[in-house]
């Protein structure tokens, strides 16, 4: 009788115990639509480019036999390096100095009080707006006929439309960078605020009580905990900068060589034949994002494996 | 004391850089002649709003598509997102960080090429319509920041509520239906503001995906745009900016009802 | 130290009320009240996170340094043991050659010798509050400010940090303000105890003082002190006008003071004078066991005594009737 009992009270603690591990099998099948969807398309559209990019056997060089890196081979010249540097500069420097306007401008708002709320109300207005309109916002004011030009003109600072500076369609990508800090300080700001409200809180008084200044604690406790998540936001921003296509196709000159310009130019225009260089010239750079982000997690993980935990 | 005015002065400008160029959007868009050094027009027109809304302005046309599109594509992140972000929230597993790193991929990493690849996949099964491939292309684009959003409100719930239900008989269902979701709608509030704020400014992956075929407002505006038509850009930009405002409106209201709703639970 | 008339405000609300204290040099004083009474605020205004809406604190030596450890450590997570140290010397502009000297031989009176390239997450609870204190000491603070330091330790290893710290104290000679709800950490290691209500100090005076001469029902009610009853109530039980003055109406007894009597010794023996005694008669509501013996709920009439026996032998049994002898010498009398 008793033995009854024990092995119906052990056949109940079996099957709990198998209906508790069922469930978190069933809760771990919840990644698997997403995760399945981005192994598909993600990874999957990229590697069918590259094999667009490389197999395309319709590209016979003159000798008759096939030459499937041809794409690439085309690539490899002195000009297309340029574009290389040029994006990868200009994103960087987006990416670089929003971050740094970004978090600036983050702390200010985290030690006002509520009186600013109308700032943030503002800061965040650019997130709703497109990258391809704000191109456009910023051409607007910032040409040498827009409507800065003329406000230096109603206050006398000068006489002529050519006496302000080229700023949109310029060499040096003065207009794009504008128009994308015009985008991404927002964007930094909208991501790393909650973040900064909550170290401040948390370590103020701490700080304080050893005797620290505000700058003190925020450049020797907030930012070190804010690192990985500030560095983060950033490789967000240099990622999206390297291939966005509508702010330098708008603002920037056609002499600044900017790579998704090109390759879009390659890829609307000139039918499949090109293809494979408009694709090429993303693999780079996909590439470039994806050298940059592994030497960021390296870093990340050598900082951790010194022993630091922050989150 | 030195650094205030230096710190209100900087805040100044970049709240102007921000601020000003709105202006002169209004201004234009109800003028078709403002030469320099003119602050103001001198003449005023409605001429490129009713251009707009005209069959060759395409306005409506493009605000159709745009939402179609948007619609599949917040669909599209709610089916994918919210099990996702609930898995990764609530389990740990071998491959963890692997997994969210790939769904969160397309962040940090250009995505054109893989759009390009799709879109091949896509003239393959052609009996894929424009809107769905479309749609998908943005799924692509916007479930990184639908996952993450809803994760991190997954995170701060925890799983003592779950635990709690759970010992009290709710299966799986009734534990999402009655305890997470109440809890997740402000973060679901937001990731569905962000899906279809992106959706709706993207022009390269719908570009690509249509073959520049399907006129959703970015790719109406675009050839505007670059042919510097001034006027007719600025009123089809104010016009982009409205559904922004719309469901921005929204939110907030969404939002507050569901505040209020939880104030008036806990009273 | 002396806090004189200081009152802090937060949004209106008066959290500290005129409130004035003298901290001795090496002394320990003990803040006790119950949450929401202003310690922690009054904590924070002394260290200058809050400024005082008025009133002044002023120092022995001119100006004082103040070090403040709250109930959870703080460690900045993402600094070593010794940078967490010597966080206070590189705001005061120490060379990091010389910093690293000094929290490193700081570390020894820790007793962290070996810690000190540890990242808090690698620390136990009470090393990390050690490393707490230890980033407050080294500052050589005048006055030490303790927000219950240790209430989130387990029991043993809280005594073990609190003879450290009362050794360590008793060696450098600092003054430390010390708040805490344990009446035993209070007990252990104060020179003088506060209470504080609403803002105020109701009281001051040493340990004995304190715990056995209350002020008011309301500190005697917060130290939660047996056998609390009016001198109406008493004059019940001995029959007779009680010789006190007006003032003092209320009277408390340790449980440990109350006599439970056999039946047979009942009877007053004639030959020796005893003081002022009453009999009263009840029966065992509950048994708590304690080191000593037992602690017995007794019920008599309406009211309920607290009563303390002394061995294990007999173990007393549920609702047996029993007769108490009061001894009127050892209640303690207060105002209401």
């Amino acid at each position: 009788m008793s033995n009854g009992l024990n092995e119906d009270g052990l056949k109940m603690w079996e099957k709990n115990r198998l209906r508790v591990q069922l469930n978190s099998y069933k809760g771990l099948l919840g990644i698997l639509p997403a995760l399945l969807f981005m192994l598909f398309f993600f990874i999957g559209g990229s590697f069918h480019a590259l094999c667009l990019s490389i197999g395309s056997s319709h590209q016979i060089s003159l000798l008759g036999e096939e030459d499937l890196l041809w794409a690439y081979k085309e690539l490899m010249n002195p000009s297309f390096f340029q574009s290389v540097a040029v994006s990868v500069g200009i994103a960087a420097a987006v990416a670089v100095l929003s971050g740094i306007i970004g978090l600036l401008t983050a702390i200010f708002l985290a030690t006002k009080s509520a009186r600013w709320k109308w700032l943030h109300i503002i800061f965040q207005l650019p997130i709703g707006i497109p990258h391809l309109l704000a191109a456009y916002l910023l051409i607007q004011v910032f040409m040498q006929s827009g409507w800065y030009s003329r406000i230096a003109y109603y206050f006398g600072w000068i006489d002529k439309l050519e006496e302000f500076p080229v700023l949109v369609h310029d060499e040096w990508g003065i207009g794009v960078l504008l128009a994308y800090m015009w985008k991404e300080v927002p964007f930094i700001v909208l991501l790393i605020y909650p973040f900064i409200l909550k170290l401040i809180s948390d370590w103020r008084d701490q700080a304080r009580a050893l005797g620290s200044t505000f700058s003190q604690t925020v450049r020797w406790v907030i930012i070190p905990i804010l690192l990985p998540m500030w560095v983060g936001g950033m490789w967000v921003v240099f990622a999206f900068t390297l291939g966005a296509y509508e702010i330098p196709a708008l603002i920037a000159s056609t002499s600044f060589r900017s790579i998704p310009v090109e390759a879009f130019h390659e890829y609307s225009q000139f039918g499949l034949e090109r293809q494979p260089i408009a694709i090429a010239m993303n693999v780079v750079l996909a590439v470039i994002s994806l050298l940059v982000g592994s030497l960021l997690i390296y870093m990340q993980m050598d900082w951790y494996k010194r022993g630091r935990r922050v989150w | 004391m030195v650094k205030k005015p230096l710190e209100i002065t900087l805040i100044g400008i970049l709240t102007l850089f921000i601020l000003l160029p709105f202006i002169p959007l209004v201004i234009w868009s109800f003028t078709k002649h403002w030469p320099w050094p003119l602050l103001m027009p001198e003449n005023w027109t409605i001429e490129s709003w009713t251009y707009l809304f005209s069959i060759s302005g395409r306005a409506f046309e493009g605000i159709l598509n745009s939402f179609i599109v948007a619609a599949i594509a917040l669909l599209g992140n709610i089916v994918l997102g919210i099990p996702a972000a609930r898995a990764l929230a609530q389990n740990e597993f071998i491959g963890k960080n692997i997994v969210f790193s790939i769904l969160l991929a397309p962040l940090f990493i250009p995505y054109t090429i893989s759009i390009i690849g799709m879109h091949d996949f896509a003239l393959r099964l052609d009996f894929l319509n424009d809107y769905v491939s479309t749609a998908i292309a943005h799924i692509l684009v916007t479930l990184p920041y639908f996952v993450a959003t809803i994760w991190f409100q997954y995170r701060l719930m925890g799983k003592k509520l779950n635990e709690a239900a759970s010992i009290l008989g709710a299966n799986e269902w009734k534990i999402f239906l009655w305890i997470e979701f109440p809890l997740l709608v402000p973060s679901f509030l937001l990731g569905s503001f962000l899906v279809l704020v992106v959706s709706y400014s993207q022009y390269l992956p719908t570009w690509i995906m249509s073959g520049g075929t399907l006129l959703t407002l970015p790719l109406v505006i675009f050839p505007y745009a670059n042919s510097g038509n001034s006027s007719i850009v600025s009123a089809y930009s104010l016009l982009f900016f409205a559904p922004i405002l719309l469901l921005l409106i929204i939110y907030f209201l969404l939002l507050r009802i569901n505040n209020r709703k939880n104030t008036n639970e806990s009273r | 130290m002396h806090l004189d008339q200081v009152t802090i405000k937060i949004h209106q609300d008066s959290i500290i009320n005129s409130l004035s204290l003298s901290i001795h040099p090496g002394e320990i004083f003990v803040l006790m009240g119950p949450s929401g009474s202003g310690k922690t605020t009054l904590l924070k205004g002394i260290a200058g996170l809050l400024s005082l809406t008025s009133g002044r604190i002023s120092w022995e030596n001119g100006i004082g340094t103040t070090g403040l450890v709250f109930q959870e450590p703080r460690l900045f997570p993402h600094l070593t043991v010794l940078e967490n140290i010597a966080f206070g010397l590189r705001v005061q502009g120490v060379a990091t050659k010389e910093r690293r000297l000094q929290a490193g031989n700081f570390l020894k009176s820790l007793q962290l010798e070996n810690l000190g390239n540890r990242y808090p997450h690698q620390l136990s609870g009470g090393q990390q509050q050690r490393v707490s204190l230890g980033r407050a000491l080294i500052l050589n603070p005048d006055l030490l400010l303790l927000d219950e330091p240790f209430a989130s330790l387990d029991t043993s290893l809280r005594e073990d940090l609190i003879s450290w710290l009362y050794q360590l104290q008793r060696r450098l000679g600092f003054s430390i303000l010390w708040v805490t709800h344990y009446i035993d950490e209070a007990l252990s290691i104060a020179d003088r105890i506060g209470i504080i209500f609403e803002g105020k100090l109701q009281q001051i005076g040493n340990p004995s003082e304190i715990f056995q001469q209350p002020d008011s029902e309301k500190i005697a009610h917060f130290l939660s002190l047996p056998n609390r009853f009016s001198k109406q109530q008493w004059q019940n039980w001995f029959q007779r006008d009680l010789p006190l003055p007006q003032t003092l109406n209320r009277g408390w007894i340790d449980s440990n003071h109350l006599q439970i009597i056999d039946e047979e010794s009942q009877l007053p023996s004639n030959g020796i004078k005893e003081g002022l005694y009453s009999i009263i008669s009840g029966f065992i509501m509950k048994v708590k066991p304690n080191r000593e013996g037992y602690t017995l709920t007794i019920q008599s009439n309406s009211e309920t005594l607290e009563v303390s026996t002394i061995g294990w032998s007999k173990v007393p049994a549920l609702q047996e009737s029993i007769k108490i002898k009061i001894m009127f010498e050892h209640i303690y009398w207060y105002s209401e």
